[in-house]
């Protein structure tokens, strides 16, 4: 059973991300997921000190509060002083999540956070934290977290999902219907700020990335439209769920980590074939030719 | 807080034997990587170097599982290599298929890194004794450092500064202007591979102090601070050098004083200080600076457009008048306030006189410059006019605001440019200084 | 001309970017039922101009209008063809995916697209000889292809007032005619068509009405009579340097152009 909690509690992590991770890819925004989801550590350290529980609610406006500065610093440095793009995501998420360490140090013993799960989550004990209905258990905590939050990420993209192509393909079309390219980048952003900070505290903040970056970037490599690709994403994403868990038991390691070491190896598996693919068409055209 | 300065002003005395360690090894770590990061930045690869740091994590693994101890050389060796690795890869796959570089980055950051702590767990559950003290590496921990380590790690940071030293314009070049650099025959392929290599080094070694994961701010961080200050790359890497062997030391100060506290953090916290500081007030693109830009110019517009109230007036009037503040403010349709602003500007600038009960008048320098803004004004309307294909009734608000740039060079170039005509384009005299 | 029949009136239209100007007060009417080019050497701020005009770009001072309205009113009655360099190609999606999209706008958030929809995609398509590639990814398309499918999604939105920037560029010599052609054959329909263009040879064959422009505007009226050697001056031989130099002092004491 333990098997399956996790291994479903990863499928829904990378149910999010997937989706989410399409398109931030296909915008070249990877790297803000990434950026958000170290910047998030800050507010969710301090929330725990302050509420002093793992209750969701004050977490999440943690995350929020602090995902809001990291867009913000990340404007200063870009926009406001000109520095280049990359430095300035660079030193503004560095130094939020440096700030996050620090105050897990200072404030470890009280809140029951270390500086290893951040990184990479305690997915192995998403199992032992339950909630009740009655006295009859329901099941564990982040999984109805994560599912609540699948069932949101999924109606915001299916109703927003022409307006976001649309952006994502191209922008200044987009502006010229009218169509406010502002409001649908903060709705795509906002979407990914809640799936990292829930998804943080299974898989950490790295195994985030890994998912958001990984499965879509398979995907994109074989798929002919972006619909499928999403589709053909959440398949690899699930699959490296199940896959990666099997494997940590195997090595005895982190889940997480096996996860996205899973993720590598499909990417270079498919990468490798669709290569191969198209080496052997290119030998292909002087002999049909002749 | 005085008890804060005098534990950092005892680390900085060295009175522990151990202190000397800690320091030296954290000032030659950061400085080296403030050295090397300087390109990094203005070859635009700042988040390769996050790639790197992150990446360095399963060489280290591998190192200490196929030597099966933690000795710093091949944990050196395992990690330059792994870390080399992942930008190869990067590049190679942006190169090689439709993947672009942000997504190419962000995949071979997280799988390298995932392998790393799946192969350090996978360490410390296997119950290897001398596994104890890896983990120091995801966050550092300057403390741990040994006087060997240091010695190894100056002499490393000696080689990178002399072959940086003696490669110094082939990477300004490669990292101004690859193409041009290969035109002129530069070995553009070597520089970038030494570089790659030197950074792949540096921050093997560096993840000691900082650990992976804030490693790549030791790398941007410190010279985009310094990028506020200068546009000279001699200068920017000293500065950045010193930005980062201050924040390094100063960072560890911290976490020396305080147990339990990681170097990193710290680290990275006191270098984002000094970036942070430096966009404010630095003099090349400071907002301090154009704050106070701001403010001048302001100045000069309020001070232009109240003289300019007084010049129809004395075309009319006789010079000697005195003019009330009312009768001031509905010559110019300008609220009260900002005329008593503007006013006390021009007193204050002797260019009239008076005051609020006698009322107010140019002196004859301020006559003078109430001519040269409407002249500038006049001017400007019919260079426009002529030159932007504009109605005569189009130009006004242009003039409004150019008026106030227009400098005395720029003048004589109009004046030349449309031959000091008389009148601008509502048939108004353009009021020249009688000589 | 006056303003209620003309298809696109600016005033004083002005989009700084860094404190600089790239456009800088340009007034004109543009006429109805013509194809119009817009020419000036590069980085003369031809594609801020379009932008601009359609919303794209906020400008700093000054409005334009489309039909005498603002652009609000009547955003569906103009289309805009964006230069096909500012897209991504290898984005996962078919010629047909892609000319849908200029249905969009009729369709809003969640509707599908109906037979008349479907029947006007397929038709756009013939109309830039795309329809056998309607199922062809976008990344195997060559520039002249990708050209015509923006066209093809721009004929889609069955507008009346179209603005393309640069659709000549990179595309073989049958494809600029095969181009040029519809482009006449839309102004027959009555149709408005602004074109941004870089060709001196081709332009007055192509256009009957000019746009000459360098950051500020040279000259605007019928083809014949701006395309003479001092507009070709004005406009290519060189910016005017006391202009720039007041647009560079404007940028270095970061002096705001209007105040108040
Ligand atoms: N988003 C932007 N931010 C800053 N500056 C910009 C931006 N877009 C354009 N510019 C600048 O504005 C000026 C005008 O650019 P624009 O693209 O409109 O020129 P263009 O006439 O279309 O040139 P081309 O013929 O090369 O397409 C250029 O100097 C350009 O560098
Ligand atoms: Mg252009």
């Amino acid at each position: 059973m333990n098997d399956f909690w996790i291994i479903t509690t990863a499928s829904l992590v990378a149910l999010n991300t997937a989706i989410l991770g399409s398109f931030l890819i296909m915008r070249k925004m990877a790297m803000i997921g990434d950026a958000i989801s170290h910047a998030v550590l800050p507010g969710i350290v301090i929330a725990y000190f302050i509420s002093n529980s793992r209750a969701s609610f004050p977490i999440l406006v943690g995350a929020a509060v602090s995902g809001l500065v990291v867009t913000a610093l990340i404007q200063f440095f870009s926009k406001k002083v000109k520095l280049q793009n990359d430095a300035s995501i660079g030193i503004s998420y560095t130094f939020l999540f440096a700030i996050g360490i620090i105050l897990i140090s200072a404030f470890g013993t009280n809140v029951d956070l270390d500086q290893e799960c951040v990184l990479y989550g305690e997915i192995a004990y998403v199992p032992i934290d339950l909630i009740y209905w009655g006295n009859q258990s329901i099941g564990p905590r982040q999984f109805w977290i994560l599912f609540s939050t699948a069932i949101i990420i999924v109606t915001a993209v299916i109703i927003g999902f022409r307006k976001l192509v649309l952006t994502t393909f191209d922008e200044s079309f987009a502006a010229a219907l009218g169509i406010n390219i502002v409001f649908w980048q903060y709705y795509l952003m906002a979407s990914v700020s809640l799936t990292t900070v829930v998804s943080f505290e299974s898989v950490g903040a790295v195994l985030v990335i890994a998912f958001i970056s990984g499965p879509p970037a398979t995907a994109f490599l074989i798929t002919r439209s972006f619909k499928q690709m999403i589709m053909y994403a959440i398949g690899f994403g699930i699959s490296a769920s199940i896959l990666g868990y099997y494997t940590a038991v195997w090595l005895n390691g982190s889940i997480a980590g096996a996860m996205a070491a899973v993720i590598g190896l499909q990417f270079a598996l498919v990468f490798s074939i669709v290569k191969f693919r198209q080496r052997s068409r290119i030998q292909d055209i002087p002999v049909s030719g002749a | 807080m005085m008890n804060f300065l005098k534990e950092i002003l005892s680390f900085l005395s060295f009175s522990e034997p151990n202190v000397k360690v800690v320091f030296w090894g954290s000032l030659v770590l950061c400085g080296i990587s403030g050295l090397v990061g300087t390109f990094t930045l203005l070859r635009k690869r700042s988040l390769i170097g996050d790639v790197i740091s992150h990446s360095v994590l399963p060489g280290i693994a591998l190192a200490f599982i196929l030597g099966k101890q933690k000795n710093l050389i091949y944990l050196i060796i395992g990690a330059t290599i792994t870390g080399w690795i992942s930008t190869y890869l990067v590049d190679y796959i942006t190169r090689n298929s439709k993947i672009k570089n942000d997504t190419a980055i962000a995949l071979i950051l997280s799988v390298f890194f995932g392998t790393g702590v799946l192969l350090l767990t996978h360490i410390q559950h296997s119950g290897n004794a001398s596994q104890s003290g890896l983990d120091q590496f995801i966050f550092g921990r300057a403390s741990a450092m040994n006087m060997t380590d240091v010695w190894l790690f100056a002499g490393a940071g000696i080689i990178i500064i002399i072959s940086t030293a003696i490669l110094f314009r082939g990477y300004t070049l490669i990292s101004f202007d690859e193409g041009y650099a290969r035109a002129i025959g530069f070995p553009v392929e070597w520089l970038k591979l030494i570089l790659s290599i030197t950074t792949v080094i540096t921050v093997a070694m560096g993840v000691q102090a900082v650990g992976v994961v804030l490693m790549s701010a030791l790398l941007i961080t410190p010279s985009a601070a310094a990028r506020f200050w200068t546009n000279n790359i001699r200068v920017l890497t000293i500065l950045a050098v010193v930005f980062s062997a201050f924040s390094g030391v100063f960072g560890s100060a911290i976490s020396y004083t305080y147990q339990g506290m990681p170097t990193g953090p710290w680290i990275v916290v006191v270098v984002s200080l000094i970036a942070f500081i430096s966009a404010l007030t630095g003099s090349k693109t400071g907002l301090l600076k154009s704050l106070l830009l701001r403010r001048s110019n302001n100045r000069k517009i309020l001070k232009e457009n109240t003289i300019k109230i007084f010049y129809p007036l004395s075309l009319q009037g006789t010079p000697e008048k005195y003019y009330s503040l009312e009768e001031l403010s509905v010559a110019s349709d300008t609220p009260v306030k900002i005329l008593s602003k503007g006013l006390s500007v021009l007193k204050n600038d002797h260019l009239i006189e008076g005051n609020s009960s006698l009322g107010f008048r140019v002196t004859a320098e301020g006559r003078r410059e109430s001519r040269a803004i409407v002249r500038k004004h006049r001017l400007w309307e019919l260079y426009i006019s002529r030159f932007m294909n504009l109605q005569p009734d189009h130009v006004h608000d242009d003039a409004e605001g150019i008026e106030h740039v227009i400098t005395p060079e720029i003048e004589k170039e109009l004046e030349e440019e449309l031959n000091f005509p008389l009148l601008d384009p509502h048939e108004k005299e353009i009021p020249y200084d009688q000589l | 001309m006056e303003a209620q029949d003309s298809s696109i009136e600016t005033h004083d239209l002005t989009v700084i970017y860094n404190k600089k100007p790239a456009i800088w007060n340009i007034d004109f009417l543009l006429p109805k039922g013509k194809i119009i080019g817009i020419m000036g050497p590069n980085g003369s701020g031809k594609s801020t101009l379009l932008k601009a005009i359609m919303g794209i770009t906020e400008p700093n001072i000054g409005y334009s209008k489309i039909f005498n309205k603002p652009l609000d009113e009547v955003r569906d009655r103009v289309s805009y063809v964006p230069q096909r360099q500012s897209v991504d190609w290898d984005f996962p999606a078919s010629v047909y995916d892609v000319v849908a999209m200029g249905r969009f706008a009729k369709l809003g958030l969640l509707k599908r697209l109906t037979e008349e929809d479907k029947h006007i995609i397929k038709d756009s398509l013939e109309k830039v000889k795309m329809a056998p590639f309607a199922n062809r990814q976008i990344s195997q398309l060559s520039g002249g292809q990708q050209q015509r499918v923006f066209l093809a999604r721009a004929i889609a939105q069955r507008a009346d007032l179209y603005l393309m920037d640069e659709p000549f560029v990179g595309v073989d010599a049958s494809t600029e005619e095969a181009i040029i052609n519809l482009l006449k054959s839309l102004r027959d329909e009555g149709k408005t068509l602004v074109v941004v263009h870089h060709d001196l040879h081709t332009a007055q064959h192509y256009f009957e009405w000019l746009v000459m422009m360098n950051t500020r505007l040279v000259a605007s009226g019928p083809a014949e009579e701006v395309f003479n050697e001092q507009v070709l001056t004005d406009t290519y031989g060189g910016t005017l340097t006391t202009l720039s130099k007041v647009a560079n002092l404007l940028q270095e004491k970061s002096f705001p152009m209007r105040h108040k």
